[in-house]
């Protein structure tokens, strides 16, 4: 196999692949990334038997092969190499990669060993959306799912694709957030896809911009953007009836300006800062919103803003990294937050003037006070 | 345990395929069922491996070992160097990890977690194969033999299953339950585990942990 590609795109290929994939090496093949050249263009493959990345790139190529090689070596390499086009050619196992007056011998794995990947089928259901949106999506819901491993399921993302709708939801049982977008496809299915796998999928959909095109398929999800591929295996196991949790009604309902509510949030909550347990409260009453944050080791903090209330004045307190978080996934100029009293769970919805907002609902749950 | 060096070449089917060409292996069949190809590098990571429970289609020069996944792994015995069998004795295996150790030490302590009116009589009960995770006493004084897995998957009911049958036989025990718990268990898990008669139970870490008390939650 003998090759010339261009350094950058090179580099980019070899450390998009090996990152999304993850560390996690059951096979000594897994720890490889695969490259094939034909046809003009060098596919770089890499997989942990959970998540597959494939990439290619045009390339230069004066005779076709394939190689597995070492990928934490090859992308380390790659980083470092000088700004000039990279030559590779392989023999038996060896290969060699020039790049300006930069020489590297790498042994290669035996290419037979690396696993197959299974692609998406030809006809299982598909559909598009715009990159942007999914980023966006992806970026509004994941943030609430679990990282614990101690509930698998709630690691997830609940992707649901139904009548004309594209809807993500994810939970770690203390909030939740779901979030609609229209999508007019012929596709319905769901899906639990791991988050991390989705951010992933999301990261590299805002890098490479145009559409994404996700295929559904029983057992693994695949998301197809430009030059590359991300192939996930989902989440066995019943996510939550979140569509249970969701209030149908509430008391009080405040408007307040988000920059502002963040800014002060931030603020007061330094004194909560590494005290997992530390809860930020908010009292509405009056036209105004009193955060108060109080840590026997710490001190305390207090800063009020004006709010629009409709309804009776409460005091609720919340985690503050929670609330932070809800309050990020929010796009708009100001927030809406409706609230029942202090032991139920608050709903967050973006909120405008002008009635053009994200179908986003972000719930969550207080923190019990003494 | 079976173990056969031998030249060999394997293929394996399933969400995945791939090849292993020909060359001098090991092949481990465990008392279980689960055969592993290794190759002399590589630590403890096989090459390649099928877990029970699956079946073995074995003729002279070509295994067949399938699961009920569908995945299927074929091993073609170009020459047979050795093949030998020995009984080692049957132990548990490695210590718990980390999340299993601590989900025993929790759920000893409270075990109403699994089932209302659970008694925990002990911690890792012996039996002649292998300790079982806790030994209780159910509200009407049966004994509950209870199996704690991190995620719950069909071996580690077929583990249970094992104990259960070996705790039967001892007149002051039977009759003898099951329970198996896990912070998950999996689908085909729960099913063969009903078909025995095997309650399960997912138990909520952060719950028994009893951390994050200030914290609600939604479920």
């Amino acid at each position: 196999m003998k090759l010339r590609a261009e350094r950058a795109e090179f580099a980019e290929a070899v450390s998009w692949a090996t990152r999304t994939v993850g560390a996690r090496v059951t096979l000594p093949a897994l720890s490889g990334i695969l490259l094939e050249a034909q046809d003009g263009k060098l596919i770089c493959r890499a997989t942990d038997l959970e998540v597959a990345a494939e990439i290619s790139i045009p390339v230069q190529i004066d005779q076709p092969g394939r190689v597995l090689l070492p990928g934490r070596l090859l992308s380390q390499l790659v980083a470092r190499f000088p700004d000039a086009p990279v030559t590779l050619s392989a023999d038996a196992d060896r290969v060699e990669l020039t790049c300006g007056r930069a020489t590297f011998h790498v042994r290669g794995m035996q290419a037979e060993d690396f696993p197959t990947l299974a692609g998406p089928t030809e006809d299982a259901p598909q559909g598009r959306v715009k990159a942007d949106a999914f980023a966006r999506l992806v970026s509004q819901v994941a943030r609430a799912a679990a990282s614990d491993e101690g509930r698998p399921v709630l690691t997830g993302v609940h992707l649901e694709a139904a009548e004309g709708q594209l809807t993500a939801a994810a939970t770690d049982s203390y909030r939740l957030a779901v979030r609609s977008l229209t999508w007019e496809e012929a596709v319905d299915g769901t899906a639990l896809v791991p988050a991390r796998s989705l951010q992933e999928a999301a990261k590299a959909a805002s890098e490479v911009g145009g559409s994404v095109t996700i295929v559904l398929e029983d057992g693994q999800v695949s998301f197809l953007f430009g030059d590359r591929r991300l192939t996930t295996k989902l989440i066995e196991g019943s996510f939550p009836n979140y569509r249970a949790l969701l209030p149908d009604g509430h008391e009080t309902s405040v408007v307040v300006e988000r920059a502002g509510l963040i800014e002060a949030l931030q603020r007061v909550s330094i004194v909560a800062l590494g005290q997992a347990n530390t809860p930020v409260s908010l009292t509405f009453a009056d036209g105004s919103v009193d955060l108060q944050a109080s840590n026997q080791e710490m001190g305390d903090a207090a800063e009020a803003l004006p709010a629009e209330i409709d309804g009776e004045g409460l005091t609720i307190s919340f985690n503050p990294g929670f609330l932070l978080a809800g309050l990020e996934a929010n796009g708009t100029e100001h927030i809406r937050i409706e609230l029942r009293d202090g032991l139920k769970p608050a709903v967050l919805r973006p909120h405008s003037a002008d009635g053009e907002v994200d179908d986003l609902t972000y719930l969550l749950m207080p923190m019990r006070v003494n | 345990m079976r173990l056969i060096v031998a030249r060999c070449t394997a293929t394996y089917d399933g969400r995945l395929s791939s090849t292993l060409t020909s060359a001098v292996r090991l092949i481990m069949v465990k008392a279980d069922g689960c055969v592993a190809l290794h190759a002399d590098v590589g630590a403890y990571k096989p090459l390649n491996w099928m877990n029970a429970p699956n079946t073995i289609d074995e003729e002279p020069d070509r295994w067949v070992v399938r699961n009920p996944k569908g995945e299927v792994l074929t091993i073609e015995l170009e020459a047979v160097l050795e093949d030998v069998s020995y009984e080692l004795d049957t132990e548990r295996g490695l210590t718990l990890d980390g999340v299993e150790r601590e989900l025993q030490e929790l759920l000893a302590d409270h075990p109403t977690h699994l089932e209302a009116g659970l008694i925990c009589i002990q911690r890792e009960f012996r039996t002649d194969l292998g300790p079982v995770d806790l030994l209780c006493r159910d509200a009407d004084g049966a004994a509950v033999a209870v199996e704690i897995k991190r995620i719950g998957e069909i071996d580690g009911v077929e583990q249970l299953t094992r104990y259960l049958e070996r705790m039967e036989r001892d007149p002051l025990l039977k009759p003898v339950r099951g329970l198996f718990a896990a912070t998950t268990i999996k689908p085909q898990a729960r099913v063969l585990a009903e078909s025995r008669g095997i309650a399960w139970v997912e138990v909520d870490l952060g719950r028994l942990r009893g951390e994050e008390d200030a914290h609600l939650r939604l479920f």
